[in-house]
């Protein structure tokens, strides 16, 4: 039972890994429609993502965790005061350039 | 073959496109921005961040900005006027050009501002000063009463004005907030407002109370605003609808009496909200076309009258998307990368439109709405009708988190701008 849990974590984090993986080359294009939609975000995570009091900066993440956090908040899996309202905005691509975009690390 | 081979480079020229909005542009393209508020601020920073050698002129009537938002806490006693008051002086050091003075004339045609009887002209002019009054809305009330009945609708001298009227009242007086018809900047504001001053009211005046006068029979949030309502305040806040002559038509100031279709009140302290529409300078130069307001694109929020003029914030038209400095500071990004797009000659990637507006009903208190939306039939739509905002029956914690939220939005937003 236990062994059987452990496998299935296993394989749902190798999940992740694969389904992040194929897409990581992100392409400038993509880069750029991240940057368009990262607008919206910056007006509550601050300027490049990186926030003031209470609300998380969010240029800090790996990839995987930004996609994850992103992707759970949008199908309402993982709780949360506003940011499950929110994500409910993006498409799963979109969310992969959003990730593209804040874990590039680059300030215009 | 063939198809393929020009798709290819179809597809090529368009990823070509999408990259070149980070390029550098032609030092010589020159942008004024009227009004150096959440939408022109945000803008003026926006573009700097995006393109250092672009001419970047901010014409603004005031030394100072004093926000709109997180202003009702500031007449709840939360904090002083300075916690909202922000300076121009990073923009300034960034080689942004602020003009202090009133833009008198607006020629949309030749892009063209007069101020202090100079005239400077723009390749790209963008519009964002906020509301103006409709004085005449209601019978009585003028630009002089607002000084014995504030407003409080600009932040600034009017709200220092009726943050005092409210100190000096004694316990046991009536507070009335007449609210506008329909559409006015910040729907959710004098709401919010009526719960801070209660918040305050019921810490020095205890047995004061509070009548909303409205022109509406509903208000966004009303269930969550109704719920903390019961909780904090009971038997202090009262609201009566439009259709059941709530709507205020008339003021006497020297007696302190308000006037609805059918009933007479007689307020301690009155606070007046008129009727509004887009800032004089944009109706003077017809961008309005007549309608209070200011019909644009809903990705660039160019005017529909005029290229190369745009207008964002209060001001504008923009669908269903309200009148928020939220709005405001994303309508600005949205329009930052359409003028440095069309600098670079090229398409660009529009932005995503949010509106996320927290509501205070005591400092550990908070509720928010959150919107995003998309276009469609060429006007901003909602893309959720449902799950927008709080739910109803969320716990303390749950609401003390959404009022450390939005302290940090604010500081937040306000750096994007002034920091």
């Amino acid at each position: 039972m236990k062994l059987q849990r452990t496998l299935m974590s296993l394989s749902l984090c190798l999940f992740t890994v694969v389904t992040v993986t194929v897409t990581a080359t992100a392409t400038a294009a993509d880069t750029a429609r991240g940057e368009a939609l990262a607008d919206g975000c910056t007006s509550c995570h601050g300027v490049l993502g990186a926030s003031q009091g209470h609300i998380p900066s969010i240029n800090q993440m790996s990839r995987v965790q930004f996609i994850t956090a992103l992707n759970e908040y949008r199908e309402q899996k993982r709780t949360a005061t506003i940011m499950n309202r929110i994500a409910r905005t993006y498409t799963p691509e979109e969310i992969e350039q959003l990730a593209d975009y804040f874990t590039q690390g680059l300030a215009p | 073959m063939q198809l393929g081979r020009r798709k290819f480079i179809h597809k090529g020229l368009a990823l070509a496109a999408l990259c070149t909005v980070r390029a550098r542009a032609a030092p010589t393209a020159r942008v004024g921005i009227i009004g150096g508020g959440f939408g022109g601020a945000s803008l003026a920073r926006y573009l700097r961040r995006h393109d250092s050698s672009l001419s970047i002129t901010l014409i603004e009537r005031d030394t100072s900005f004093v926000t709109c938002p997180f202003s009702n806490g500031v007449l709840g006693g939360l904090y002083g006027i300075s916690h909202i008051t922000f300076g121009y002086e990073r923009l300034k050091e960034v080689g942004i050009e602020v003009i202090r003075g009133e833009a008198t004339h607006l020629d949309p045609v030749k892009k063209s501002v007069v101020v202090a009887g100079k005239s400077l002209a723009f390749d790209f002019l963008v519009v964002a000063p906020g509301i103006d009054f409709d004085w005449g809305s209601i019978e009585g009330y003028s630009a002089k009463v607002a000084s014995s009945m504030p407003h409080a609708w600009l932040a600034g001298a009017q709200t220092a004005l009726l943050r005092q009227k409210l100190e000096h009242m004694p316990d046991g007086g009536l507070f009335i907030i007449a609210i506008p018809p329909m559409p006015y900047r910040c729907p959710p504001g004098p709401y919010e407002r009526a719960s801070l001053v209660a918040y305050y009211f019921k810490q020095h005046k205890p047995k004061s109370k509070i009548l909303l006068l409205d022109s509406s029979d509903a208000f966004i949030k009303q269930d969550l605003f109704m719920e903390a309502w019961q909780r904090f305040y009971p038997s202090m806040i009262e609201w009566v609808p439009g259709s059941k002559s709530g709507k205020v038509v008339r003021v006497e100031p020297s007696a302190g009496k308000i006037f609805t279709a059918f009933d007479e009140y007689r307020a301690a302290v009155a606070n007046i909200i008129p009727a509004q529409h887009a800032g004089r300078i944009a109706l003077e130069a017809g961008l309005d076309a007549g309608t209070g307001y200011c019909a644009v694109d809903p990705q660039t929020f160019e005017s529909h009258h005029h290229p190369d003029v745009f207008v964002i914030g209060d001001a504008s038209i923009a669908g269903e998307m309200p009148k928020s400095g939220f709005a405001a500071n994303n309508q600005a990004k949205a329009c930052g990368r359409a003028i440095l797009a069309s600098i670079a000659g090229q398409s660009f990637a529009p932005a995503k439109l949010l509106n996320i507006c927290y509501s205070m009903a005591k400092p550990d208190y908070a509720f928010s709405i959150v919107d995003g939306f998309e276009v469609r039939n060429n006007t901003i739509q909602l893309s959720f009708a449902d799950q927008r905002t709080t739910p109803l029956g969320a716990d303390a914690n749950e609401h003390r988190l959404e009022a450390d939220s939005a302290r940090s939005w604010f500081a937040n937003i306000t750096t994007d701008m002034f920091g």
